[in-house]
């Protein structure tokens, strides 16, 4: 590979004849040579999950675990009667829009013996659940007009034991792709790792430019117009009856107040550190059954006052404020590493002609400290799709938490652990391919 | 009618630390002056430059650009604006062409049109003689042209005073001829420059008056004439015999 790239680079002069050579692109290939070990690794590789695809009990657990099917979804089941008949209506309310229903049947073993359908049906806009509809009885290919929100099928069987009513979505890729994002263990994992990953993100670029602020300015800068802000401030609140009557609370919060305006241009350095030590000083599963089991659980009971009503963050919103709070103060310390590094010639040229402290980072020190934080970034990514495995504890079906329920059904933790161990192994050996072909990018410039 | 000058210091003292870099020094620059600062190495000829953009803060006295006090602005950034600085080390930004260098501020800081801002881009590096190196990045430029760009990029903000703080110092000697010439040419067409430099033959040629700072002094302050063949006190002559000896 080595060869052919220096070759066509030559050929490249060659034919530009006398050109500037330093204005010629550098040719390198974003992977370079493929090492010896990555085709042993590749052949080990396909050995395993050739091994594992043949073999049942892995391909159940990987169904398990990956929470497959995804094209269809189950919305009611009913045990036939006694002559095989059957009825059955989704168990909550269908938004408007175009449906296509089917009903399986199932043995004992929830095997599918019988199969009926396609329903097509177009619920209307102005649908609602307590319109009584007619049992639809027969499958039918055109769309169905019908204006209840929850539809009722029904007819008789001769198979089976068990009537099960899907919602089918083969035929609709974006709600295939909806339904697959939405659905339980990998891609649980995946959406929490994604979603805390981009809010960590903008947590760890506040905080870290707060980190390289001023950590002893000037005071007395402006201060007469911050102690009016505060009094005025104090005032409002005052007029709308919103503080205390005690003269000491006042006198309390006055001081509060006023002194915090005082000290306003020393917060940023002062509270990006401490939200970055306090963070980085705590374990992530602290952090996670934190949030899971007191702040949330605590905000609802505490919320649902007149102003915002109740606020439930509990589950995954609680999975992911606490993974994002705590990769936050990793991705703050890059970020300010990053701006550290970049010469502080660029900031004086930047602020020389003009620009303002936000315009030259955004248009000067951002743009290069994106470049040298990139590879730690993309490390970060790969450490919080591990560190999403945490989330289990506080009950979220991701993947490893599947994998757990998998085997508490059928007792085989050496099938169970295996796939999950795999399932991440393919993600993060892939993402590390991408982080060392961004590597490599960033140290040609 | 004598005219206002348009750099006006007075009294400035500046120390880091226990080092005083800047000691008590007050002259003032008129219009389509130019002054080149000269001196010892850590004598304070950089911080007083850097002080006049308020790059560096000046602990007493005050320095009047333009009728505004730089000790203590309303806006710094519009008084940066009207002022172009020249780094040693060019402080090019790598990660924007040579064009993009020279527009950037101008559209952010002077609400510029993009296309405004490069023909005035163009014009300026056609200027400074590396006008075919505008798609450039400044790792694909030698010293001199990169400070060829810095300079344009100074210019395109039209500022009304230029500093250069020892332009050539960080070039090669085959380099420093080209970047002379175009100071030399803005001298002429009555830019207010303040230098520091000891490129003696560009200090003959253009310089009006010269400074000259030792340990943050202002020693001897005349014309260049005064200064080489008269040279009013004693270290003013033991430095001139060390620069000029070869």
């Amino acid at each position: 590979m080595r060869n052919t790239t220096s070759d066509s680079e030559s050929d490249d002069m060659a034919s530009r004849g006398s050109q500037d050579p330093l204005s010629q692109p550098v040719r390198v290939i974003p992977w370079g040579d493929v090492p010896w070990w990555a085709v042993i690794v590749l052949i080990v590789g396909f050995f395993v999950s050739y091994s594992m695809l043949t073999n049942a009990k892995y391909i159940d657990a990987l169904t398990f675990i990956l929470d497959m099917p995804w094209h269809k979804k189950a919305l009611g089941d009913e045990a036939l009667s006694e002559n095989g008949d059957w009825s059955l209506r989704p168990m909550s309310d269908l938004e408007p829009g175009k449906y296509t229903f089917y009903v399986e049947f199932w043995d004992e073993e929830e095997q599918v013996v019988g199969r009926k359908g396609p329903y097509n049906i177009r619920i209307a806009s102005q649908a609602s659940d307590e319109i009584e509809a007619e049992p639809i009885t027969q499958p039918n290919p055109e769309y169905l007009e019908v204006d209840t929100s929850r539809p009722v099928f029904a007819g008789s069987s001769a198979v089976g034991e068990e009537a099960v009513l899907f919602n089918d979505f083969s035929k609709r890729p974006l709600r295939l792709l909806l339904n697959l994002w939405k659905s339980d263990g990998l891609f649980l994992t995946i959406r929490v790792t994604v979603i805390s990953f981009f809010s960590a993100l903008i947590l760890g670029l506040l905080f870290g430019l707060m980190r390289v602020a001023d950590r002893s300015p000037d005071l007395r800068e402006h201060i007469f117009w911050r102690l009016l802000f505060g009094a005025a401030v104090l005032i409002l609140a005052w007029i709308f009856s919103a503080l205390p009557q005690d003269l000491w609370k006042l006198g309390l919060i006055f001081v509060v107040v006023e002194g915090l305006m005082a000290l306003l241009p020393a917060v940023p350095y002062t509270l990006s550190t401490l939200y970055v030590e306090v963070m980085r000083g705590l374990p992530m599963l602290v952090i996670v059954l934190y949030m899971g089991f007191a702040v949330t659980p605590a905000l609802r009971d505490a919320s649902g006052g007149w102003i915002i009503g109740e606020v439930d963050l509990r589950g995954i919103p609680a999975a992911i404020i606490g993974l994002s709070i705590g990769y936050g103060a990793y991705l703050a310390e890059i970020f300010r590493g990053g701006i550290e590094s970049i010469p502080k010639g660029q900031m004086e040229a930047a602020r020389s002609l003009g620009m303002n402290y936000f315009q030259a980072m955004r248009y000067v020190i951002l743009p290069q400290a994106i470049r040298v934080i990139l590879p730690p970034l993309g490390n970060n990514f790969i450490a919080l799709l591990k560190d999403s495995s945490l989330i289990s504890v506080i009950a979220l079906p991701e993947l490893l938490q599947r994998g757990r329920l998998w085997i508490s059904r059928t007792f085989r933790a050496f099938e169970g652990y295996n796939s999950v161990a795999i399932l991440y192994l393919i993600m993060t050996l892939v993402l590390s391919f991408l982080v060392r072909v961004i590597e490599r990018r960033s140290s040609i410039d | 009618m004598t005219e206002e000058p348009i750099i006006r210091i007075k009294n400035a003292y500046k120390s880091f630390g226990r080092v005083e870099a800047v000691y008590d020094v007050s002259f003032d620059v008129q219009v389509g002056e130019v002054l080149v600062i000269i001196g010892p190495s850590g004598g304070g000829k950089s911080t007083l430059l850097r002080c006049i953009n308020r790059l560096e803060v000046i602990d007493k006295g005050d320095i009047i650009v333009d009728g505004v006090s730089v000790a203590n602005p309303k806006n710094i950034n519009q008084v940066r604006a009207e002022i172009g600085i020249v780094f040693q080390l060019f402080n090019l930004f790598p990660h924007l062409t040579a064009l993009e260098n020279i527009t950037l501020a101008q559209r952010v800081v002077r609400n510029r049109k993009p296309k405004e801002a490069e023909e005035i881009a163009h014009q300026q590096l056609k200027k400074v003689g590396i006008g075919e190196k505008w798609d450039s990045y400044p790792s694909q430029l030698s010293g001199g042209q990169k400070q060829r760009v810095a300079i344009a990029r100074a210019l395109a903000m039209d500022p009304k005073i230029m500093l250069f703080d020892e332009p050539t110092s960080a070039l090669d000697p085959e380099m420093i001829k080209g970047v002379l010439d175009v100071m030399l040419d803005l001298a002429e067409e009555g830019m207010t420059m303040v230098v520091v430099s000891h490129e003696m033959g560009f200090v003959r040629a253009a310089a009006d008056r010269i400074a000259f700072l030792d340990f943050g002094r202002l020693v001897e302050l005349t014309t260049p004439e005064e200064l080489f063949n008269n040279p009013g006190t004693e270290r003013t002559q033991e430095f001139l015999s060390q620069i000029l000896q070869h």
